[in-house]
């Protein structure tokens, strides 16, 4: 790359490959291309040493060491708490109690989308069924509306408010409670449906980070 | 002719890497803390340094290796073996990181200025520190993308077609964002009377 990486003489492609080839990391074919072109090209030559020696200082070691124990932690505090939710909660003594009060930003930001969503669409819901004054649903009340199988679920907390209701319209879904502590929401769907292929379907979508069933509808999702 | 004089069996314990981490993927998928801790550790290292570089912020970095891994934790059972394991796990820690720093690309970039203009490299420390220092200074103004190519390629060791899975762009698109990284860290170490010895 010497002289602002002006390749023209040389052959272009391999000269693009020598990083690659400074870590090692091509296929034989092209490990083989670019080693035949190193042979007789010094400004190549020159630029891999360069390369290399980036790559060292890359790598150096540096005087900072990082403790993993607190993180560690921390994310095994929250699958914990994931796992034994909601029942956990509605007895939390004062200390967890505390401790969730310290939950991380990204909680927080997942529990104000979320809430916003639930407060919408609670208002469609309540608008196209008008249920009698002093009619509300618990979560050991008959489904109602929601037939299907039921599941705790939590979204990337970046996912736009359009964006959540569009997939929970995709896959005939209603929020019937959260979101958790944790952040996380139980849907129901509206329809009869295979439990398997709904979490299915929910777990191939990149905004969706957690979706397992909730083990309170018999012929729920597995 | 060989240039760089490759260890032989750099390509076999990758192989054994890969296969120790996908064995923890696949206990994490039934539950298994002990696995999930293992993998934490493995990942928590690397991921530190690169991202705390990426980020200038360890509390940042920190965030998103949390995020990374109990997103693996979440979803170990969807690994599939077409990939290696760190390419899927750095997959995550990439959309991750960049949701993160998008977010607060405005501080970081101030951050970056400012610590940096306010610790000069120290002239009395020993020759690697000071040739990382001054290298990390003048990666940190390289556009994020490009940055994230030579990170992923030098520090990290993946190929090319990882670093394009990863990023989820196509392989050429790697090897021009790689091409514009060294054109101009290599203009930019030139003007630099610090970086006047290597690299």
């Amino acid at each position: 790359m010497s002289e602002d990486l002006d390749v023209g003489a040389c052959d272009s492609e391999a000269a693009r490959l020598l990083p690659w080839y400074a870590t090692g990391r091509l296929g034989a074919a092209e490990s083989e291309r670019v080693g035949r072109h190193l042979e007789h090209c010094g400004i190549c030559r020159a630029d891999l040493a360069h390369e290399q020696a980036v790559r060292s200082a890359l790598r150096a070691d540096g005087t900072i060491e990082y403790a993993p124990q607190a993180g560690l932690a921390k994310t095994l505090a929250r699958i914990n708490e994931l796992g034994r939710e909601p029942d956990a909660a509605a007895g939390a003594p004062p200390a967890a109690a505390a401790r969730r009060a310290g939950t991380t930003r990204w909680l927080a930001a997942a529990v104000v989308v979320q809430a916003v969503g639930l407060g919408l669409l609670g208002s469609a819901l309540y608008a196209r069924h008008s249920p009698p004054a002093g009619e509300y649903e618990t979560l050991s009340a008959p489904a109602g509306a929601a037939a299907g199988p039921r599941v705790r679920t939590v979204f990337d907390p970046s996912m736009p408010l359009g964006e959540l209701r569009g997939l929970l319209a995709t896959h005939s879904l209603v929020i019937v409670d959260g979101p958790s502590d944790a952040g996380a929401l139980t849907l129901a769907a509206t329809r009869p449906t295979d439990p398997g292929a709904l979490l299915a379907g929910l777990r191939a979508d990149r905004r969706v980070l957690f979706a397992e069933p909730t083990g309170r509808d018999p012929g729920g999702a597995r | 002719m060989d240039f760089i004089g490759k260890t032989s069996d750099g390509g076999s314990a990758s192989r054994a890497g890969n296969d120790l981490e996908r064995e923890l993927l696949r206990r994490i998928s039934s539950g298994d803390r002990d696995a999930f801790r293992d993998l934490y550790l493995r990942y928590h290292r690397r991921l530190a340094r690169f991202l705390t570089r990426l980020t200038h912020r360890y509390e940042d970095a920190e965030e998103v290796i949390n995020d990374t891994l109990w997103i693996v934790w979440q979803r170990a059972g969807e690994f599939r073996d077409a990939s290696r394991v760190s390419t899927w796990i750095m997959g995550i820690a990439y959309r991750r990181a960049l949701k993160l720093i998008r977010r607060a690309q405005t501080h970081a970039r101030a951050m970056s200025l400012e610590v940096l203009d306010a610790e000069p490299v120290a002239r009395d420390a020993i020759e690697a520190t000071l040739e990382r220092e001054v290298l990390e200074r003048h990666l940190a103004r390289l556009p994020l993308e490009q940055r994230l190519v030579l990170e992923f390629t030098y520090y990290l060791d993946h190929s090319c077609e990882e670093v394009a899975e990863i990023m989820e762009c196509p392989v050429n698109t790697v090897k021009t964002r790689m091409f514009h990284a060294r054109r101009k860290l290599r203009i930019l170490l030139s003007e630099d009377p610090a970086a006047g010895r290597s690299p």
